[in-house]
């Protein structure tokens, strides 16, 4: 899988999805207004953003970020991010193979345990 | 070849071709016809700039159709421009040309009158100039061995041929095939006699001339190059950025008290070591003291036909776990694991070793590398004590646990040696040697598993580089 092979299959199950560079200079992928539809946080929309990385094969990075901060800075492994002042960073590591479909399921699984 | 390759500064560039060994056999279908009749196929190549050597990595058959090829008398055969203009539609700039066609005799083959017109006026303009890539020629012998040559642009319009100093065949085994003058069988010595004596000059000839890399010159790779030297291999490569301290010496190969007060790098150690016990008549040595994740290193590991990967740290296991399916050059790993508890009591010791790369299961799939620590050390996170502390106890646990340094010289031994057993039976085919898979061995009781089973998942992100030559320098650019 690619970074461009995720960019294309978030499209087509219906995101959008954006680029955009960091406070921290570095280069994110930005599903806008991801509905949250599972735990305690259902029914709640935030941007989530995913840092680009260059690894060769594809590797997710330790964590997503998102915009709102959904729950108390530094409470659940998350703390202030590198994309801006108004995004939060949660550190949650992907375990399986990062197919672009396994990688939805671990962003709705990373709300549902909440 | 200068403009193939990532630098000048080395020595001449060399020439090798690397395909799967399923891709092999889809060729012999098409190219053994026996019964004194030749046949021709196209397929399509990958570059893999190393820092020396240029390998066309065959990545694609384009078979013949109805139409393709004219038979000829005394049982040759020709190609129709028309199949020559479907390969060039296929070829991208990603792509070259491989023109291939069997010969009916056995070993290297030399080209006849009709070879070199074929390749050298009918095809290696065209190609170059619709790829920007030479056109690899290469003929397959009835005992299918492969040799192969490419077609270098040179003045007046014209082309050069540079032949290939092997062709390799990758897959459970590695199968070379060398060529006669550039990569001659070494001089068996009265020093080998021991070693000769259980696997055959043959198949020592095939060890002495394969180019090996060992990445990492600590406790394992030091004793694994010690033993490559002593067994009359003649062209190694060392990578390793790392220097020798005080705490290196009771359990690295050649390393002296001396050397921890100059700090002397330890690929320095193993050269100096190595040049001292090897038995070969003449030993090539190209030690790298700079960290795999560089350009460098990665271009000096790409020079090479198997590795051994003796380094403890994900993010350079992981590069190496790439390049052992996207380049074709299998990596032997292996790791030691010892449990202490708080009284400083040992539990257990296990180690494993394994070898990784087509038709074998790679590093992540056995369990030997774990993708949270891979995203951690390439995010730069695994040296932040903080962000650790903050991971799930198990990970965090998981995480220190690999970092502990248990590597007692006893235990690399251990390592060392059946690493070198599975890299003998790699490219021996030697399975009394090698063993027939990832091997376990829990000290306690004493016992040596073998997952003969092994095999990568379906999605498996490494296997899925296969034969494709993907720049690996983008984990560190």
């Amino acid at each position: 899988m690619t970074y461009e092979d995720l960019v294309r299959h978030l499209e087509a199950i219906g995101y959008t999805v954006e680029q955009v560079t960091g406070q921290d200079g570095q280069s994110y992928l930005v599903i806008r207004s991801y509905r949250i539809t599972v735990g305690s946080l259902a029914g709640q929309t935030c941007d989530v953003a995913i840092q680009r990385m260059p690894a060769v094969p594809f590797v997710l990075p330790p964590a997503i970020q998102t915009r709102p901060a959904l729950i108390p800075m530094g409470s659940r492994n998350t703390q202030a991010s590198g994309v801006g002042s108004e995004w939060q960073y949660w550190s949650r590591v992907l375990r399986v193979p990062p197919t672009p479909e396994a990688i939805v399921t671990h962003i709705a699984t990373i709300f549902g345990e909440v | 070849m200068a403009d193939l390759l990532p630098n000048d500064e080395g020595p001449m560039p060399r020439f090798s071709v690397a395909m799967t060994r399923e891709l092999d056999a889809a060729l012999a279908k098409q190219l053994d016809r026996g019964a004194g009749q030749e046949d021709l196929a196209f397929a399509l190549w990958r570059p893999s700039r190393g820092r020396s050597r240029l390998t066309a990595i065959l990545d694609r058959v384009v078979l013949p159709e109805a139409g393709d090829r004219v038979w000829l008398p005394n049982g040759t055969v020709a190609f129709t421009p028309q199949y020559v203009v479907r390969v060039l539609s296929l070829a991208d700039r990603e792509h070259g040309v491989a023109f291939l066609h069997s010969h009916l005799g056995p070993g290297w083959q030399g080209m006849s009158r009709d070879d070199v017109v074929a390749e050298r006026k009918r095809m290696a303009s065209a190609t170059h100039g619709y790829t920007r890539l030479p056109l690899v020629g290469m003929t397959r012998a009835t005992d299918g061995a492969w040799s192969a040559r490419c077609w270098l642009p040179d003045q007046g319009g014209r082309y050069r041929r540079q032949d290939a100093e092997s062709v390799r065949v990758v897959g459970r085994r590695l199968r070379q095939t060398f060529h006669p003058k550039l990569l001659p069988p070494p001089r068996v010595t009265a020093a080998h006699v021991a070693t000769v004596s259980v696997w055959g000059q043959a198949k020592q000839a095939e060890l002495a001339r394969t180019r090996v890399g060992i990445v990492g010159l600590g406790s394992v790779g030091s004793i694994v190059a010690e033993a490559l030297g002593r067994m009359g291999l003649t062209r190694l490569a060392f990578i390793d950025h790392d220097r020798i301290e005080q705490r290196n010496l009771d359990r690295t190969a050649g390393a002296l008290p001396q050397d921890t007060r100059v700090g002397t790098p330890k690929v320095e150690v193993a050269r100096r070591h190595v040049e001292a016990v090897h038995t070969a008549d003449r030993i090539e040595l190209d030690p790298f003291h700079g960290s795999l994740l560089s350009d460098g290193g990665l271009a000096r590991v790409l020079d090479c036909d198997v590795l051994f990967s003796c380094v403890d740290r994900p993010a350079p296991r992981h590069v190496l776990n790439a390049l052992a399916y996207a380049h074709l050059i299998p990596v032997v790993d292996g790791g030691t694991l010892a449990k202490v508890d708080e009284a400083g009591e040992l539990i257990h010791a296990d180690w494993r070793i394994h070898t990784v790369g087509p038709e074998r299961a790679c590093m992540v799939c056995l369990g030997a590398l774990g993708r949270e620590a891979i995203t951690l050390d390439l995010a730069g996170k695994l040296d932040d004590p903080l962000y650790i502390q903050g991971l799930a106890p198990a990970l965090r646990e998981q995480l220190v646990r690999q970092s502990a340094r248990q590597n007692v010289f006893p235990f690399s031994l251990s390592v060392a040696a059946h690493e070198v057993l599975q890299m003998v039976g790699l490219v021996t085919g030697e399975e009394r040697v090698g063993g027939i898979g990832p091997q376990m061995y829990h000290c306690y009781p004493g016992e040596m598993c073998v997952d003969q089973d092994a095999a990568c998942s379906d999605v498996c992100e490494y296997a899925a580089l296969m034969a494709t030559a993907a720049d690996i320098s983008r984990n560190f650019s």
